[in-house]
């Protein structure tokens, strides 16, 4: 069980933005500062809560926060049910107003977010920073961990691929190519099948 | 043309000096349809007016259409229309509509009635109890204005909260606010004041905008200057004062446009406009309606002394 607690530090707030790359093909939500009118809320009545996945994430969201107010920040084992129980387990504890950042691999911080949309989160809460992606990395074309949908036999699947690969799902053996299209309510690639039907 | 239903007045009560319950149900046999919580009617009144009313019954199994009204007496008499109706007589009855429901995705619902603006925020709350949802209620009502409060505390028991006067509102308002879950929503229903106040309570507190719902209860004018509208085809002048919607002065002057929200949100009064310029504030219209001549003259005004209409 994870137990609210608050920290204090001060630094500028422009880290934020550039620790958050927001891709450009994915309808992925980053968020910074709350405003109220336009204008960031003075005496940050607001606070943090931060979930990571695995060390390196840790130390971003804390670089991140600092100078913010934090509810929480969690460092998970890394793996996917451990991510989401966290993911849970830090909105229990958020009070309305708060933001949550997540942090960690592409695959983990999408899973997260969709997590804490069925939570009743909302975009404008909900801020994101991808720790598997390099500079000059391709948002499509480079590989990485990605949950994928199956077209065919309608299971999300975990996979180590680019957008337009062709993989075979597990479950069924279908052979998908994955799409750009992006569902966030199963933080999953549309695997799309090559072939059904042809034969 | 909007869809309006013949209906009949079964029931008549008195909930306080100025304010009657009037229970609408079909004129033939058979049950009336339901309705998202939050929804409202049209009453039709005067042949061509429309008042809109907050229904306050259960929204899911409804016995009847059941509104509370308060005798306004700076209103256009609609209100004293109503409260002159007896059971048996029948009333033209634009069926409910939705633009103040619940959201279901919200893990809490903080609901908030100022005066007669609880009959909307009663219809949540009894929503609310029936599934097990997490809600809370703040009614902030004066001295003796009691209006359907047994039926809340009935409905929320420990869940409701009384405010009697801004201050007890106060207190109340900002304990809710300490405690709220992440995910919850805040709805008001009450006079404008209440409305921004309970807006800038939980923006201070990094409420995304998202999260914060109201209904007015009473259509207010925003006053803008003196113009005047010229009636075609017949090319009858109606000065429009600077205190007055241009609907109210058309009314007045004989010209009758339908009208339904009277916030410039239902479209339902929406006019042709062939010569002068328009200050659009309504937030029906799009710019491209708005380009093709068209305004909501119910909360829209002239930019330009004379205004051309062809209705």
């Amino acid at each position: 069980m994870v137990s609210r607690r608050w920290k204090d530090a001060d630094v500028a707030t422009s880290v934020m933005a550039g620790v958050m790359p927001r891709p450009d093909w994915a309808p992925i939500s980053v968020t910074s500062l709350p405003t109220v009118n336009g204008m960031p809320v003075t005496g940050m009545t607001s606070a943090w809560a931060a979930v990571a996945y695995g060390q390196r994430a840790v130390s971003l969201a804390q670089e991140a926060l600092r100078g913010r107010p934090v509810i929480v920040t969690v460092t998970t084992a890394d793996s996917p049910s451990g991510w989401e129980n966290a993911v849970d387990e830090v909105i229990d504890v958020m009070r309305a107003g708060d933001r949550i950042l997540l942090v960690g691999p592409e695959r983990a911080v999408l899973v997260g977010a969709a997590r804490a949309r069925a939570r009743g989160a909302i975009d404008a809460e909900i801020a994101l920073i991808v720790t598997d992606r390099e500079p000059g990395d391709s948002e499509i074309e480079t590989r990485r961990q990605r949950r994928a949908f199956c077209g065919h036999c309608h299971i999300d699947f975990a996979i180590d691929a680019a957008i337009g690969d062709g993989v075979n799902c597990p479950s069924c053996g279908s052979l998908l190519a994955i799409h750009h299209h992006f569902s966030r309510a199963r933080a999953a690639f549309l695997g799309f099948p090559i072939g059904v039907g042809d034969s | 043309m909007t869809e309006r239903r013949v209906m009949r007045v079964a029931g008549v009560y008195t909930l306080h000096d100025s304010v009657k319950r009037v229970d609408f149900v079909p004129v033939r046999s058979g049950s009336v349809d339901p309705y998202p919580p939050g929804s409202h009617i049209g009453v039709v009144w005067g042949g061509a007016r429309v008042n809109s009313y907050s229904l306050t019954g259960s929204s899911s199994l409804p016995d009847s259409w059941s509104i509370s009204v308060l005798h306004r007496g700076d209103g256009a008499a609609g209100s004293a229309w109503v409260h002159r109706l007896h059971p048996g007589d029948t009333v033209d009855i634009i069926p409910p509509r939705s633009e103040f429901p619940p959201v279901t995705t919200a893990r809490h619902h903080l609901l908030i009635a100022g005066g007669i603006g609880v009959t909307p925020i009663l219809s949540h709350a009894r929503w609310h109890s029936a599934w097990g949802n997490s809600f809370e209620v703040i009614y902030v009502h004066r001295p003796g204005f009691e209006v359907h409060l047994d039926d809340l505390r009935e409905v929320c028991g420990g869940r409701l909260v009384e405010a009697v006067g801004r201050e007890q509102f106060r207190i109340a308002y900002s304990r809710a606010l300490d405690v709220a879950p992440f995910g919850s929503h805040v709805y008001t229903c009450g006079p404008q004041p209440l409305i921004d106040a309970v807006t800038a309570g939980a923006l201070e507190r990094g409420w995304p905008e998202q999260r914060i719902h109201s209904e007015q209860f009473a259509a207010a004018i925003e006053p803008g200057r003196r113009f005047t509208v010229v009636v075609q085809p017949e090319g009858l002048r109606v000065d429009v004062g600077g205190e007055q919607s241009m609907v109210d002065a058309l009314e007045t002057a004989g010209v009758r446009i339908p009208t339904m929200c009277r916030r410039g949100v239902c479209g339902e009064c929406q006019t042709r406009v062939v010569a002068g310029t328009v200050d659009h504030r309504d937030l029906f219209l799009s710019d491209h309606d708005r380009a093709d001549g068209y305004m909501m003259p119910c909360v829209s005004r002239a930019a330009s002394d004379t205004l051309e209409i062809h209705p």
